[in-house]
């Protein structure tokens, strides 16, 4: 499983978001992460407006495939 | 008098603090670690990045690499955590060739096996490693009969000033099923934890003093294996594709770091080294990762983009190269069958040897017209790196799937379908329109018991479209099979079929439409 299924799982509209370049996503240390990264049980993800401040909305822990 | 001597007092004693400091800064050397990962054989810069310049690209990441190493050349080692070729046209059209040729250049000293190393087969990968001039390795995978692969190393150590390093690879488990399981069914990934304490012993005993773990593993993966595996002084990561931008340190001694993905980053560790023990005492601010830039003032490597060029050309040309013929025009809708639909989800079925093919219609890009269909029409036509996914679907939750299509008519687009016949009631929008279906002729109603072999793609797969049929039995544990990328499937499909010449021929109908 990959960040951009967990997105599409979530809210499509986020992944769009993302997608776009308009948001980005980051893991739970503040790193950016990229939509094909691989993704292990338990992880956190969250998503931030390109260029904004705090984290907007999580689309929760993944389960692998 | 007395100021005098005080005077004198005080130099000789600044003195000493400048010999003291002097002699403490000789015991401390610098080991500088130059990574990347999940190159995915981005030799070409990107331009379409939300930032206001390209980045990333073979001959922009040499550049930068060189000049790194220039700070520090007796006492750097350059490392790629894996998944390096597949991903890009000029990188999958010459089979990885390209960034094989910019790794030999730039002299790695090693890489760890990424999953999509095995994307093209054993013949491939065993190719790729013979042209490698430098090691890839994996501790942790071996052959049903417990043995290595034909060379593949666990471990390389190399001596850099003075400095004995290990470098050991580690391939993710997950492997399995995260490249064609065809590839590797006759390889085992063992878990990392059972195989590195002892890998860790022998490297320490012939001299080792730093320890580097070269993981395929993930971000998260990687700090427990640092809380589990004591010993390890670096984990150069991949697979998760982050940025690590500040060394990260969970515990144990241990520092992780990850270069993000596509080469857009270069990771850089600087590591301070006690010169009598040899052992790692931090690292310094240097510390972190470099954006690839590509504009027109950033420097390239002339020799790496010689290097590449050829297969940029090749993939130029390739481009333009028929793959198929299609006597009609290949036409896309969102709101109805089309001949297009037909002809993907056609090439899905023989493609998975699944009953069903259920593809996205808003999936399909662009038309293409009647005449030759060249790859650049198929990159087109499918730009996203989808791939298929199969699982098996019961007899209601095929229904849910062929009713969520329908209500989709007016907002994402339905479904375009291979193997099963729908009909819909448009006067029932916007609740359920699934009026009935058909599969091989049968009433899907009337085999409520049955279960069906479905295809589809990895979008639809995960919930896109707002379709949960597939993501909701995934999350009930549903086991699936990842295929083939669907464009290869496509020209796959028209290599043998060509010329094509698909049709509707009402597998999805509406009744009492405009009413």
């Amino acid at each position: 499983m990959q960040v951009q299924h967990a997105l599409i799982s979530h809210d499509q509209a986020l992944y769009d978001a993302c997608r776009h370049g308009e948001m980005h996503v980051e893991d739970e240390d503040g790193f950016r992460v990229g939509l094909e990264g691989a993704l292990s049980d338990g992880t956190k993800l969250y998503t931030r407006k390109q260029g904004r401040g705090s984290r907007v909305r999580g689309p929760g822990r993944p389960k692998k495939e | 008098m007395k100021t005098h001597v005080q005077r004198i007092m005080g130099w000789l004693a600044l003195i000493l603090l400048v010999v003291w400091v002097s002699a403490g800064a000789a015991e401390t050397t610098r080991l500088t670690i130059l990574h990347i990962n999940d190159f995915h054989g981005r030799i070409l810069p990107d331009t379409k990045t939300e930032l206001d310049k390209p980045v990333a690209g073979a001959a922009y990441l040499a550049a930068m690499i060189k000049a790194e190493r220039s700070k520090n050349p007796t006492g750097t080692v350059l490392l790629s955590a894996g998944d390096m070729f597949q991903g890009t046209c000029e990188s999958n059209g010459c089979q990885g060739a390209p960034v094989i040729e910019m790794m030999n250049e730039l002299k790695f000293d090693a890489m760890a096996l990424g999953n999509h190393e095995f994307d093209w087969g054993m013949t491939v990968f065993n190719r790729m490693r013979k042209k490698a001039a430098f090691p890839f390795l994996a501790a942790n995978i071996v052959n049903k009969k417990e043995m290595p692969l034909p060379g593949i190393r666990s471990h390389r150590i190399v001596q850099r000033n003075k400095v004995k390093v290990a470098v050991i690879g580690i391939a993710t488990p997950d492997t399995k099923y995260t490249t064609k399981p065809d590839n590797v069914k006759d390889l085992d990934f063992l878990k990392p934890e059972l195989v590195l304490p002892r890998l860790i012993k022998t490297v320490r005993d012939q001299g080792a003093s730093v320890v580097i773990v070269l993981s395929h593993l993930g971000e998260r993966d990687d700090k427990l294996l640092a809380s589990a595996v004591p010993g390890i002084d670096v984990i150069v990561g991949g697979h998760s594709h982050t940025a690590i931008s500040k060394p990260l340190e969970p515990g144990n001694g241990t520092i992780i770091v990850q270069a993000g993905y596509n080469g857009l980053y270069l990771g850089v560790l600087e590591l301070l080294i006690d010169a009598q023990t040899g052992r790692a005492t931090g690292f310094t601010d240097r510390s972190g990762l470099k954006r690839v830039s590509a504009g027109p003032e950033d420097k390239t490597d002339r020799k790496t983009a010689l290097l590449i060029k050829p297969c940029v050309d090749k993939t130029k040309r390739e481009l333009d190269k028929p793959v198929g013929d299609t006597c009609v025009n290949l036409v896309t809708s969102l709101k109805e069958e089309t001949n297009f639909g037909n002809l993907i989800t056609d090439a899905m079925r023989e493609a998975s040897g699944a009953q069903i093919a259920v593809h996205n219609s808003g999936g399909i890009r662009t038309k293409i017209s009647e005449g030759k269909i060249t790859r650049r029409d198929a990159c087109n036509a499918f730009p996203y790196d989808n791939h298929l996914v199969i699982m098996d679907l019961t007899a209601a939750e095929l229904k849910e799937l062929l009713n969520q299509s329908g209500k989709d008519v007016k907002e994402k687009g339905i479904m375009q379908l291979s193997g099963v016949k729908v009909t819909y009631d448009r006067s029932k929008l916007p609740g359920d329109p699934y009026v009935k279906a058909t599969v091989d002729g049968e009433d899907l109603d009337k085999k409520k018991n049955k279960t069906y072999r479905v295809v589809t793609n990895d979008f639809l797969a995960a919930g896109g479209d707002y379709i949960d049929v597939f993501r909701k039995a995934i999350e009930q544990g549903r086991s699936i099979e990842n295929g083939d990328k669907l464009r290869d499937v496509f020209e796959q499909y028209l290599k043998k079929h060509s010329p094509v010449k698909p049709e509707v021929e009402e597998r999805i109908v509406f009744v009492n439409s405009g009413k």
